[in-house]
């Protein structure tokens, strides 16, 4: 186990692809961090360099504070769980776990009890003398994550380890890979596109785009305190709405502006911002819209548009609405159980209080939504 | 009903038709073989030899056969043997290092393209300075440089297919580069392995031009045995028969063998994905 630190690593591909562009952070011994984002933003590029798996192009790479820049794998001493194809064919889940152990020189006896061990911890022990192809993917990632644990890594990197199995199984090795980690507390790094699996299984996680680092924070920070407009829509279960409001003006200490020919009202907290701006984008979850059909009294204090219903999906407890506002998309959580025909008219109403504000040029957050929180300035990367 | 019978019939027909054409030289061969010398002239000719015998086999292999065999057999699997060993990290660097249609991949099967008349007379001259005319060293060295760009090239296609990820794994789990040879591409890439390793074995095994023109007395291979049976003298036709169905034998065997093998280690390989 080790802490990790990247010092202003970049990565070329050729001299024309800059996949990761000068990234520095710290991850602490013991963490379990994350790195999201969408596909091409460099953040299988970031693994891969921690791997050892691929060449750091210029910057620093640091285990417990020794450059490991220019050391092998095998020499770092870290273990992978790769997205798919990572079981040895040829071999059985026993060998394929063992395979780590035996490249190392244990006994035999010590690789029986050892395989045995993390086998039943990952209750694959009914299957220990199957090849790749007599086990299910479930079953293959559990044999690669088993892989992974027989030793004790400085680090474990996760690309993708669960990406391709079915939602319900998805699920419940998220629940046993956090456990396990925490458990082990091996310093972990997980690559995933999934804002879910970040969420729930990280302690601290990265949101990269276009190989540039847009925010580290724990996950409350990230979904709640987002530095940007694109964290904004990336991270959460349902993207924020993003509303795009022209020609600001002030009256009486609050201002308001024009939204697809509607006017409408700014968050009170970007006053201080809005002045002299002339645009900026709004932007509220799903969570906080609240819907009010023909007949009802729109709450007071809101931000406010009329659209109609374009589908509506029950989800269980909640009901997905999406709502059509001239060529806008605006999407609704509606906590009541209440029906919504296709095409029906709408007040979406958003709380003043929930209303985020971002700059439209640098998409840089003014104001969040819960009020006063400050800026976390002392993350923030310029994008 | 009976139509589909009919011309599963005719397909049949035509089958036996082209199999038969194909295959009575060497049935022809055969029964020739066991045949006594006096038997092949009779007038009309006999189908089946009417008093077999094996003498054919034992005079063959004295006269000749046996040392064409035994030359062969030594020149065309050492040569097998260093084209596989040279060309399997030649194609790993190849499949993992260069474009799969590049030009360096162009180049190296280019030099199989190359017809074998265009390189013997350089190897005549080259070999008389060196002292490797007439050696087995020679023609070992000749017959992996025309086979080994094959092996080369097949190999590379054949790895191109594996996914890297398994490389990576063990790179990771902590292989050296030998433990990751030996531990995981080989195995992986068995199938291409024996593919190359049999077509450079039959090139070697059939090749007849360089081994007349850069072998003397000391090496004579078995394509220039048979030959040299019709140089000298009146031929023999059932000795050669019956080197010729010696000489068949190891590359029958040969590719039995490594076809029960490779549907195996395909089917191994399949598995996995």
């Amino acid at each position: 186990m080790a802490s990790i630190e990247l010092q202003n690593v970049n990565k070329w591909y050729g001299n024309a692809i800059h996949a990761v562009r000068d990234i520095s952070f710290k991850i602490e011994d013991g963490e379990f961090f994350g790195l999201l984002g969408p596909s091409g933003s460099g953040k299988t590029s970031v693994l891969r360099m921690l791997a050892g798996l691929e060449s750091v192009t210029e910057g620093d790479i640091l285990f417990d504070g020794v450059s490991v820049t220019d050391q092998t794998p095998q020499q770092r001493n870290i273990a992978m769980v790769f997205e798919q194809n990572a079981l040895y064919p040829h071999m059985t889940a026993r060998q394929n776990i063992g395979y780590p152990l035996k490249i190392r020189g244990k006994s035999k006896d010590e690789m029986d009890k050892m395989v045995g061990d993390v086998a039943r911890m990952l209750h694959i022990d009914h299957l220990i003398d199957r090849r790749a192809s007599q086990m299910s993917g479930g079953q293959q990632q559990r044999v690669a994550i088993a892989r992974a644990l027989v030793r004790r890594p400085n680090l474990l990197c996760l690309d993708e380890p669960i990406a391709h199995l079915d939602t319900l199984l998805r699920a419940r090795l998220r629940g046993e890979l956090k456990r396990l980690q925490r458990s082990l507390g091996t310093t972990s790094v997980i690559v995933t596109h999934d804002p879910i699996e970040a969420m729930t299984m990280t302690d601290r996680l990265a949101v990269m785009r276009d190989g540039v680092l847009q925010q580290i924070g724990s996950p409350d920070d990230i979904h709640n305190r987002p530095v940007n407009a694109f964290v904004s829509q990336f991270f959460g279960l349902h993207s924020m709405n993003l509303f795009r409001v022209d020609n600001l003006k002030e009256s009486a200490g609050a201002f308001s502006g024009q939204l697809n020919g509607t006017h409408v009202d700014v968050p009170r907290s970007a006053t201080g911002y809005a002045n002299g701006l002339g645009q900026l984008l709004v932007g509220c979850r799903p969570h906080a819209v609240i819907l009010v059909k023909e007949g009802e009294t729109p709450p007071p204090d809101t931000f406010r548009l009329t659209g109609r219903v374009y589908v509506a999906e029950p989800l269980g407890e909640v009901t997905l609405v999406t709502i059509q506002v001239g060529d806008l998309t605006v999407q609704a959580l509606d906590p009541r159980k209440r029906d919504y025909a296709i095409d029906e008219e709408v007040i979406v109403t958003v709380p003043q209080s929930a209303l985020y504000a971002f700059d439209t040029g640098t998409e840089a957050t003014i104001a969040f939504g819960s009020a006063d929180e400050p800026l976390p300035t002392a993350d923030l990367k310029a994008g | 009903m009976s139509r589909s019978v009919f011309h599963e019939a005719l397909r049949h027909l035509a089958l036996l038709l082209i199999l038969f054409a194909v295959l009575s030289p060497l049935l022809w061969l055969l029964l020739t073989a066991f045949k006594p010398y006096g038997e092949l002239f009779n007038n009309p000719p006999t189908i089946l030899p009417e008093a077999a015998t094996l003498v054919n086999f034992t005079e063959g292999w004295e006269i000749g056969g046996g040392k064409g065999i035994m030359d062969s057999l030594i020149v065309s699997s050492i040569s097998t043997l260093i084209c596989l060993i040279l060309g399997f990290p030649a194609a790993y660097a190849l499949a993992r290092r260069f474009p799969p249609h590049g030009q360096l991949s162009f180049t190296i099967l280019s030099l199989r393209m190359m017809p074998p008349i265009v390189p013997v007379i350089g190897f005549y001259l080259l070999f008389q300075e060196l002292a490797l005319f007439d050696t087995y060293t020679g023609l070992i060295i000749v017959y992996t440089f025309m086979n080994l760009p094959l092996v080369i090239w097949l190999l590379a296609e054949f790895m191109r297919q594996i996914p890297k990820s398994y490389e990576e794994a063990a790179r990771v789990d902590g292989a050296t580069w030998f433990q990751l040879f030996r531990d995981v591409l080989l195995p992986l890439s068995l199938p291409g392995v024996l593919t190359a390793g049999i077509l450079a074995m039959i090139f070697a095994w059939n090749e007849f031009l360089f081994a007349l023109v850069l072998t003397g007395d000391a090496v004579i291979t078995l394509p220039k045995a048979l030959a040299s049976f019709f140089l000298f003298q009146q031929p023999n036709w059932g000795q050669l028969g019956a080197i010729g169905i010696v000489a068949f034998g190891p590359l029958l065997l040969l590719s039995y063998y490594m076809q029960r093998l490779l549907i195996r280690s395909f089917s191994i390989e399949l598995g996995g994905r």
